[in-house]
């Protein structure tokens, strides 16, 4: 039995209307896996069953609603099965593509993995003859390599309970005002949307924190310091931290907030000015399925399934006709991804700077 | 004729071990090591190491590592002794049950352990919620995300590694001496400090260097229950690996602390205690 496990596009053999990859391989497969022993070669007829997309991304609430959305949809559109696995992992998706065995097709990337990841090689340009870009709502979702398809915004989260009516800050310069508004404080643990916050509340306009003026982000990072009883790494502790009453005002996005209040949370979120990026998406380079991986990515884009999402999310669409299938009351609840008062995430000014500012960042936590 | 089949046997015995070894162990190894000196695409560099030369997080975290496993050893010893001697003292079969207790925390995974700290230790924990109970007021005490929870972590983990070479040495000490110094009309204060703990030092040393080099490496009680302070060596190598994604320093730093820990183990093959912990005869 051959340990490598072997792919052979035939594609370019076939006439049909379909045209899909098929997969030759020894025992390693999953299919193989199930029963069969020696080597199992699928052919044509059963390969309906086979296409299928490896699909890295956050979990929770995320996944659920992805699969609501857009996974059911889509498999029932094409056929092709979308396993999804758990979150993406630079480090694991370094290895695999160095290894040349990539298990992940698509990926959800966090923004601090777009650059450094395009350098090392990681993502595949957009193959943009199955994904179709042109209904976007704005250029800066399209990027070579990534697609964004759906935005979601960072402001203060409280709770309503113990911060009711205007006893909690409502932009960063209140936020960062600990007289007016007593209390302790969580932010992320890593300099990405920290620092755009940090000039906020110093009185930086959101569309004019690029490029960042490190120096004076970190001097208001220090007033703010002391005040900070949580440096947040996980995620859904920027509200379970106020749930628990162990502090009282988070960096939090609003679909955490959301979702913690349709469970019976009682939270507040104010996003006036807010930290606005978009969710990017990559297919990896080496993967085994590319083609299906783009279908899923160009079926990300559809207005309808955009606006399911942003319903049961409320995470912002980012293509054009979505808003008319969304109601009032939830379009209240949708942040504007291209507010003017808010800071839109740039990638590009980050570049591979995040490696020497989150050194930077910890050696100012450490002291 | 009779020699060379034991020896044949031995083989036998042990090599499924010992290829098991090389192949999970040793050759990740051998990887690591050449990963420090090998850039992302693959072209040979000192720069790994020579970025840990100048870099200040990483003297700080180095500072931070030998700190806090400086502190939990003490900590650990300071709880361990006591209850070492308590056991010694002990007739056998007694002895036999409490060890259970003893060995009750190494049944349980770190992570399960750290996760059942935080309910405990939390500013809405039991003992916040108890002292708030009993003592009144608004003020939580911090027991977690600081030094303070690092500790509680570690030293709970560390215990038995702890206790069990102290225990070794005091049960070896013959019964005798501390009879024959109380005969001679020494009191019991004295016996302890001019017989008992003389001799059980170097059960002490093999329980510290021990318990020292086990914490270099920690990982997840740092990350768990400590605060933004309390980043140590492993946690340092994650940080490159996930977050940077800068493999060469972060293999620089595992190969530094491997040295680190291999310079300890030597140190604690030269005492008499530690031998026994190391698993030589004598």
């Amino acid at each position: 039995m051959a340990k490598k496990t072997k792919f052979v596009d035939i594609t370019k053999k076939t006439a049909g209307p379909t045209r899909r990859t098929f997969l030759v391989t020894s025992g390693a497969t999953i299919a193989a896996a199930a029963a069969t022993s020696g080597p199992l070669i699928i052919v044509p007829g059963k390969a309906k069953a086979a296409e299928k997309v490896v699909f890295a991304t956050w979990g929770g609430q995320l996944q659920e609603s992805l699969t609501e959305a857009y996974i059911k949809p889509f498999t029932k559109e094409t056929g092709i099965e979308v396993v999804v696995t758990g979150a993406p992992d630079m480090a694991k998706i370094t290895a695999q593509v160095k290894a040349g065995d990539v298990e992940t097709d698509i990926a959800d990337l966090a923004g601090s993995y777009v650059v450094p990841g395009d350098k090392n090689g990681l993502w595949e340009p957009v193959n943009t003859k199955i994904v179709d870009r042109s209904n976007i709502l704005d250029p800066k979702f399209n990027r070579a390599n990534q697609q964004g398809y759906y935005t979601y915004a960072g402001g203060v989260g409280y709770s309503e309970e113990r911060n009711p009516g205007n006893k909690h800050p409502s932009n960063w310069a209140e936020f960062w005002d600990v007289k007016k508004f007593p209390g302790r404080r969580g932010l992320r643990s890593r300099p990405g949307e920290t620092l755009e916050v940090a000039l906020m509340a110093d009185g930086v306009p959101g569309s004019k924190v690029y490029p960042i003026d490190v120096e004076r982000a970190f001097k208001a990072l220090d007033r703010i310091k002391p005040n900070v009883s949580h440096w947040i790494a996980e995620t859904p502790k920027t509200v379970t931290l106020i749930q628990g009453n162990e502090t009282d005002f988070t960096y939090a996005y609003n679909g955490r907030v959301y979702f913690a209040n349709r469970e019976g949370a009682k939270l507040g979120w104010a996003g006036d000015q807010a930290y606005i990026a978009p969710n990017w998406i990559s297919v990896v380079q080496k993967a085994r399925n590319k083609e299906a991986a783009f279908k899923f990515m160009n079926s990300l884009l559809n207005p309808e399934r955009q606006a399911h999402f942003a319903r049961l999310m409320t995470y912002s669409p980012v293509v054009k006709g979505a808003d008319k299938f969304i109601s009032p009351e939830v379009k209240k609840l949708l942040p504007d991804p291209l507010n003017p008062n808010s800071c839109f995430e740039n990638v590009d000014w980050w570049g591979d700077k995040n490696e020497e500012l989150t050194k930077r960042f910890k050696e100012w936590q450490m002291v | 004729m009779l020699e060379r089949r034991a020896q044949r046997l031995a083989i036998m015995f042990v090599a499924p071990a010992t290829i098991f070894m090389l192949a999970v162990f040793l050759i990740p190894l051998w990887k690591v090591i050449s990963q420090s000196f090998t850039t992302m695409d693959g072209h040979f560099t000192w720069a790994g190491y020579a970025e840990l030369k100048t870099s200040i997080l990483f003297a700080k975290v180095m500072w931070n590592t030998i700190e806090i496993s400086l502190m939990a050893t003490v900590v650990t010893l300071l709880f361990s002794y006591p209850l070492a001697y308590y056991l010694a003292k002990q007739p056998p079969r007694r002895r036999a049950y409490l060890m259970v207790f003893v060995l009750l925390p190494f049944w349980t995974s770190v992570l399960v352990k750290s996760f059942a700290f935080m309910v405990v230790l939390g500013e809405n924990g039991f003992i916040n919620q108890g002292l708030r109970a009993i003592l009144g007021g608004d003020l939580p005490i911090k027991l977690l995300f600081n030094r303070t929870g690092v500790m509680i972590g570690m030293t709970h983990y560390f215990i038995p590694f702890m206790v069990f070479p102290i225990l070794t040495s005091l049960l070896a000490q013959s019964p005798d001496l501390p009879k024959a110094a109380q005969l001679m009309g020494s009191g019991a204060m004295r016996i302890f400090f001019k017989i008992t703990l003389p001799l059980s030092m170097p059960g002490v040393m093999a329980g510290c260097l021990l318990t020292f080099i086990l914490s270099l490496g920690f990982f997840i009680t740092p990350s768990l229950m400590g605060g933004r302070k309390d980043m140590m060596m492993a946690n340092l190598v994650d940080f490159y690996m996930r977050e940077t994604l800068n493999w060469p320093v972060a293999a620089a730093i595992a190969c530094l602390l491997l040295l680190l820990s291999l310079a300890f183990i030597s140190l604690l093959s030269r005492i008499p205690g530690g031998k026994s912990v190391l698993g030589e005869a004598g």
